[in-house]
C-alpha cells in the first residue's frame, strides 16, 4: 500500500538565488515600513523578512515592490523563490509564467536555478508530472545547474511515473553530456531493468562497474539479471560479490539462498534464507514501528492543531500502551499536557521521556519550566543546570 | 466412451509430468481480433452497487471491499452471482441500501434478484465470500467474511438459507478478508481456510497522511493476524485447527487465498497473499499438517526480495507443464508477480520474462483469475485494479479508478497485453475489487464479474472466442466431496495436455464457477478427460465432443451432457 511522502519545506534557496541574481549577502539593515518609498526598499523589507522566514510580510513587501516597478524582472524572480522557500509550488510556478509572460525571450540564469528548485518542491510533493515539465523548463535556460543533472532528473521522473521511453531518452542525453557519470548509468541500468532489458542493463552496470568496482546497486544488479536468466551461477557469484562488501545486505542474501537452493545446495540455500528472513523481520519491525509511532504523532498533532487537547492526550496514551519505550511519545504527550494546563502529569511525561533515552537537554528544559511553574523552583534549577550542561549553555558567553 | 479405474493419484501423474507442453503449441491457436467482452452489468439487470461508508476518519476497512462469488445456488445448472456488500462502520451497519445481493441467473442473458438472497442478511462489514456445499447435500453452501464475525449460511435446497455459524462451531470475528475450501485431509468433506487482515479495530483508528490530508494508513501501521483454517467434522461442525495444523503465523497479513496441490502429491496446499509481509505457501504434509515453504520455494517475495503488496492470487497451470503456476497481485510500481512452477516443490519467479512485469507495473491489483477466455487452451489472466486511497489524486499522479487488464497468454506462459482490445468491458475505469470469472450464459466462454468500491459492479460478457471450442465439466463427488473441489482434471486434445484443478476460492474476496472451462482452440473433440479426484480414485473419459457442458459423477458416469446454449 502507499504511503504518502512527506512534504519537504524549501529553506535552502536562498543563498542559490543571492548568488544568482547578486542579490548582497551582507546582512540587511533593519527597515521599517514608514520609510517604503520605493521598490527598492520594499525589496530590501522582503528579504529582511524572508531571512527570518516571514514569507507574507515577504510577499507582501514584494507584492507592493512589483507594483512599484512592474518592469523589474529581477522581483518577480524572487518572489517566485519566496514562493519555493514557503513550500508552495503551485504558486511559484504562477510567478515564473506572469515573468515568462511579462519577459518573453528572457534568458536570465535565475530561471535555471529556479525551474530546477521547482520541480524538485513538486516531485517533494508527489506532483512528478509537474516536476517533469518543470525540469524540461529549467533544461531549455542555461544556468547553474548542469544540463547533465537536469536530464538525469527528468529521467527519474518518467522512471517513476512508468513512463519508461521517455525515461530511457532523458537518460541517454545525460549520458551524452556526461558519459562518465555513474549516477545516470546506474538509474539507466535500473531502468532496462525494469524493461527486462537484461543486455543493455548489464552492459550499464558494467560501465559503473569500470569506474566504481564496488558499486554494491551494480553488483546487485547484475545478480538480479541473472536471476531473471535462471543462470543460478552467475547470480550466486554475484550476490557473493554484494555480500563480501555488505555482508548483511538483505536482497542479496535472498538471491544466493534461492540460487543455491535451485543449484542443489539446500542446507547453505536455507540457511542464507533463514538469515534473510531475520534481517526481514527485524526491519520490518523497525519499519512498523516507526510508521505505527509516526501516526500516533501526527493523529495528535492533528488534534492539538483543531484545540483538542483530551483527544492528543488520549492518541498519545494509546500509543503508549502499544509502545511504552517511545521516548517520542512521551515527549509529545508532556507538550499536549503542558498545553492542557496538567503540569504534574507533563512533568512526569517529560521524566518518562528521559528514562526512555529521549534529547535530554530538551527533557530536561521542559521540566525546568514546568517545576518553576508549579513553584518547585530546587526541581527547577536542577533541570536547568542538566540543560545547561547538556548543551554547554554556561560555557556560552 | 468412459473407462473406470481406480487408482492412486501418484501413480497417475507420470501421465501429467510426461506430456510436452509444447508439443502441439501454437498449432491450433489462433491469434485474430480476439473475443469482445461488453460491458453488460445494466442489460443483464445486475444493478449491485456497493456501499462502503467512507468516512472523513479514513477506516481502513472502508477502502478495502467488497467481493464476489460465482455459485449455483439453486442447482439449476446456471451460475447465479453474489455480491458481498459493504455497509458503514459508524452508522447502522444494516441498512437497507448496503444488503448483499444475490442474483439469479434467469438463463437468457439476465439476472435478477433471487427469492433467496432475503435470508442472506448482512450481519457485520462485509469483506468477501466462498461457496461449498459443505455438508454434502448437493446444494452449495456460503461463507462471508466480515471486518467482524463471519456468517455460515447453509443452502436449503435452493429455495433459502440458514445461518448456521454458532451450531456449526465458526467463532472468526476478526478482520477476515479472503476464504476458500478444500477437502485438506482427503476425508470427504471441505474444510474452510480464512485469511485474516490486520489487528485493526475502530477504537485504534490511526492518523496517517500529512496534517492536511488524511489517508488510509498503511498495513504496516498495524500488526497481522494470524489465519484460521476449520477442519470440517462432517456433522455440520467444524473445528479451529489452526494451530495445530501448523497454519497459524501471527506475522500474516492474508489478503488472498488459494488452495491448489503444487507438488502434485494427491494433498491440496494452501498459498495466501500477504499484504507487505512474505506470502505464504502452506505444503500439506498429510495427517492435518502443513509446513510453510514459501520462502524456500521461491513465492514469498518479489524476485529481488522484497516483500510485496500481496492483494489477490490463483494457482494454476499457465504453461502446461501440468503444475500450477502462481500469480499474485500487488500494488502499482511493484508489478504482479508470476511465480512459474518448476517442480521439486520450487517456483522461478518471471514476472518480468513473461511480460507481466512490465504491463502490471503501473497497476493497483486486486481480484485476478487464470482464465481462457480466448479458448485457445491456454490460461490468460484478468486482472482487477483500483487505487487504495481515495483521495491519492491530491498528491501524486496516479488515478483512484483504473482500468482492469486482461493479459493474452501465447501457450508458453508468455503474456501480451491485449485490454485495448478486448471490447468496452475492459474499457472502463473504476475502483475494482473482486473479480470473479465462469461462464455465466453457459455458452462456452468465459465471463468476468467484477466488484467496485463504492461503485456499480460490472459485468462484462464474453462475446465469442474466435469460433474457438471449448468444454465445461461439473463434477459431482461421491466418495470425494460433492462439488469435487481439489479433483485434478486432466483433457488431452490435439496431443496437448490440460491440466486444471478445480478450486472454490481465489482471486481476491471471491471465488469463480466450480466448473472446470477446458478451452480447445480449433479442435472439435478431446481425445479423453481423466479426473484425479481427491480420494485418489481416477475416472478416464475418451472421445468427447466439444462445445458441451459435460456433468460427470465419482466413478465416471456421465450424469449429464448438453451443448452449450
Amino acid at each position: 500500500m502507499t504511503a504518502l511522502r512527506a512534504r519537504s519545506k524549501r529553506a535552502g534557496s536562498w543563498l542559490a538565488l543571492m548568488l544568482v541574481c547578486g542579490v548582497p549577502a551582507e546582512p540587511l539593515p533593519i527597515l521599517h515600513a514608514q520609510e517604503a518609498d520605493g521598490a527598492e526598499v520594499q525589496r530590501r523589507i522582503g528579504l529582511e523578512h524572508l531571512e527570518n522566514r516571514r514569507f507574507g510580510p515577504a510577499l507582501e513587501a514584494y507584492r507592493r515592490a512589483i507594483e512599484l516597478d512592474p518592469d523589474n524582472e529581477r522581483l518577480y524572480l524572487e518572489t517566485a523563490d519566496i514562493h519555493l522557500a514557503s513550500g508552495a509550488p503551485a504558486e511559484a510556478e504562477t510567478t515564473l509564467a506572469e515573468a515568462a509572460r511579462r519577459f518573453p525571450g528572457s534568458i536570465a540564469p535565475a530561471y535555471n536555478l529556479l525551474y530546477h528548485d521547482l520541480a524538485e518542491l513538486w516531485a517533494s510533493t508527489g506532483r512528478l508530472a509537474k516536476a517533469s515539465a518543470a525540469m524540461e523548463a529549467a533544461a531549455r535556460i542555461e544556468g547553474p545547474i548542469a544540463p547533465a543533472v537536469i536530464h538525469k532528473r527528468i529521467g527519474d521522473y518518467g522512471a517513476d511515473l512508468l513512463r519508461l521511453d521517455p525515461a530511457l531518452a532523458a537518460y541517454r542525453t545525460a549520458l551524452a553530456l556526461d558519459p562518465g557519470n555513474a549516477a545516470v548509468q546506474l538509474a539507466l541500468g535500473n531502468l532496462h531493468l525494469r524493461r527486462n532489458s537484461l543486455g543493455e542493463a548489464r552492459q550499464a552496470f558494467d560501465q559503473v562497474l569500470a569506474a566504481h568496482p564496488d558499486s554494491i546497486d551494480s553488483l546487485h544488479g547484475i545478480s538480479e539479471i541473472h536471476r531473471r536468466r535462471g543462470e543460478f551461477e552467475q547470480a550466486l557469484a554475484a550476490a557473493d560479490q554484494v555480500l563480501e562488501r555488505v555482508p548483511d545486505h538483505q536482497n542479496a542474501l535472498y538471491i544466493r539462498g534461492t540460487a543455491r537452493v535451485r543449484m542443489g545446495q539446500g542446507a547453505a540455500g536455507r540457511a542464507d534464507l533463514e538469515a534473510y528472513a531475520a534481517l526481514e523481520a527485524r526491519s520490518r519491525a523497525a519499519e512498523q514501528r516507526a510508521r505505527a509511532l509516526n501516526a500516533f504523532r501526527t493523529g495528535a498533532q492533528r488534534h492539538l492543531l483543531e484545540g483538542r487537547n483530551d483527544d492528543a492526550i488520549q492518541v498519545l496514551e494509546s500509543g503508549i500502551a502499544d509502545y511504552p519505550d517511545a521516548a517520542e511519545l512521551y515527549r509529545d504527550l508532556g507538550q499536549a499536557l503542558t498545553q492542557a494546563g496538567r503540569h504534574r502529569e507533563a512533568i512526569a511525561a517529560y521524566l518518562s521521556m528521559l528514562e526512555n533515552g529521549g534529547d535530554a537537554p530538551a527533557a530536561h528544559r521542559e521540566l525546568a519550566r514546568l517545576y518553576r511553574t508549579i513553584g518547585d523552583i530546587e526541581a527547577s534549577d536542577r533541570h536547568q543546570s542538566f540543560y545547561e550542561a547538556g548543551t554547554g549553555a554556561r560555557q556560552r558567553p | 466412451m468412459t473407462r473406470r479405474g481406480k487408482r492412486r493419484l501418484a501413480a497417475f501423474l507420470p501421465v501429467v509430468i510426461l506430456c510436452d507442453p509444447n508439443a502441439a503449441a501454437g498449432v491450433q491457436v489462433q491469434d485474430a481480433a480476439g473475443p469482445r467482452f461488453t460491458s453488460a452489468a445494466a442489460d443483464g439487470g445486475i444493478d449491485f452497487v456497493h456501499v462502503n461508508g467512507a468516512t472523513p476518519e479514513k477506516y481502513l476497512p472502508e477502502t478495502m471491499g467488497g467481493g464476489v462469488v460465482i455459485f449455483d445456488h439453486d442447482g439449476d445448472g446456471w451460475p447465479d452471482i453474489f455480491f458481498v456488500n459493504s455497509g458503514t462502520l459508524v452508522d447502522d451497519p444494516t441498512i437497507a441500501d448496503s444488503r448483499h445481493r444475490l442474483y439469479r441467473n434467469n438463463r437468457d442473458g439476465t439476472f435478477s434478484e433471487s427469492p433467496a438472497a432475503g435470508d442472506i442478511e448482512r450481519s457485520a462489514y462485509g469483506m468477501g465470500a466462498c461457496a461449498a456445499d459443505v455438508d454434502n447435500d448437493g446444494w452449495t453452501d456460503l461463507y462471508i467474511t466480515n471486518f467482524g464475525p463471519d456468517t455460515l449460511y447453509r443452502n436449503r435446497g435452493g429455495s433459502g438459507f440458514d445461518d448456521v455459524t454458532a451450531s456449526a462451531g465458526i467463532r472468526a470475528d476478526r478482520w477476515s478478508s479472503s476464504c476458500a475450501f478444500a477437502d485438506v485431509d482427503n476425508d470427504g468433506d471441505v474444510d474452510l481456510y480464512v485469511a485474516n487482515y490486520l489487528d485493526f479495530s475502530l477504537d485504534d483508528n490511526r492518523y496517517c497522511g500529512l496534517l492536511d490530508i488524511r489517508i488510509y494508513c498503511d498495513p504496516n501501521v498495524y500488526d497481522g493476524v494470524a489465519d484460521i483454517l476449520y477442519r470440517n467434522e462432517g456433522d455440520g461442525t467444524f473445528t479451529d485447527v489452526s494451530r495445530q495444523s501448523g497454519i497459524q503465523l501471527p506475522e500474516g497479513k492474508g489478503l488472498g487465498v488459494v488452495f491448489a496441490d503444487y507438488d502434485l502429491d494427491g494433498r491440496v496446499d494452501a498459498y495466501v497473499a500477504n499484504d507487505l509481509v512474505a506470502n505464504f505457501l502452506f505444503r500439506n504434509s498429510g495427517a492435518g499438517r502443513f509446513e510453510e515453504t514459501g520462502l524456500t520455494a521461491g513465492v514469498a517475495l518479489g524476485g529481488d526480495g522484497r516483500p510485496m503488496s500481496g492483494m489477490g492470487t490463483d494457482m494454476a497451470d499457465m504453461n502446461g507443464d501440468g503444475r500450477p503456476d502462481a500469480f499474485v497481485t500487488n500494488m502499482d510500481r511493484e508489478t504482479h508477480n508470476l511465480y512459474a512452477n518448476i517442480g521439486g516443490g520450487l517456483f522461478l519467479e518471471v514476472t518480468f520474462e513473461s511480460g507481466v512485469g512490465t504491463a502490471t507495473l503501473p497497476y493497483v491489483g486486486w481480484g485476478t483469475a487464470f482464465m481462457d477466455y480466448d479458448n485457445d487452451r491456454d490460461l490468460d489472466l484478468a486482472i482487477a485494479n483500483g487505487a487504495v486511497l481515495d483521495n491519492i489524486e491530491e498528491f501524486r499522479d496516479t488515478p483512484y479508478p483504473q482500468r482492469n487488464l486482461l493479459l493474452a497468454n501465447d501457450g508458453t506462459g508468455s503474456f501480451r497485453d491485449r485490454t485495448r482490445e478486448a471490447g468496452n468491458g475492459f474499457a472502463l475505469e473504476k475502483v475494482s475489487r473482486g473479480l470473479a470469472s465462469g461462464d455465466l450464459d453457459n455458452d462456452g466462454d468465459i465471463d468476468i464479474v467484477i466488484g467496485n468500491n463504492g461503485q456499480a459492479a460490472d459485468y462484462l460478457r464474453n462475446d465469442g472466442a474466435d469460433g474457438h471450442h471449448s468444454l465445461l465439466v461439473r463434477l459431482i463427488g461421491a466418495e470425494s466431496n460433492r462439488n469435487g473441489i481439489g479433483a485434478c482434471l486432466i483433457l488431452t486434445v490435439g496431443g496437448r495436455a490440460l491440466v486444471r484443478q478445480v478450486k472454490a476460492g481465489s482471486s481476491y474476496l471471491g471465488q469463480n464457477d466450480t466448473r472446470v472451462h477446458f478451452g480447445l482452440g480449433t479442435w472439435e473433440r478431446a481425445e479423453s478427460l481423466q479426473i484425479a479426484w481427491p480420494t485418489g480414485r481416477v475416472d478416464i473419459v475418451d472421445d468427447i465432443d466439444a462445445d458441451r457442458i459435460l456433468t460427470i459423477r465419482e466413478g465416471g458416469q456421465i450424469v449429464e451432457q448438453r451443448p452449450f446454449y
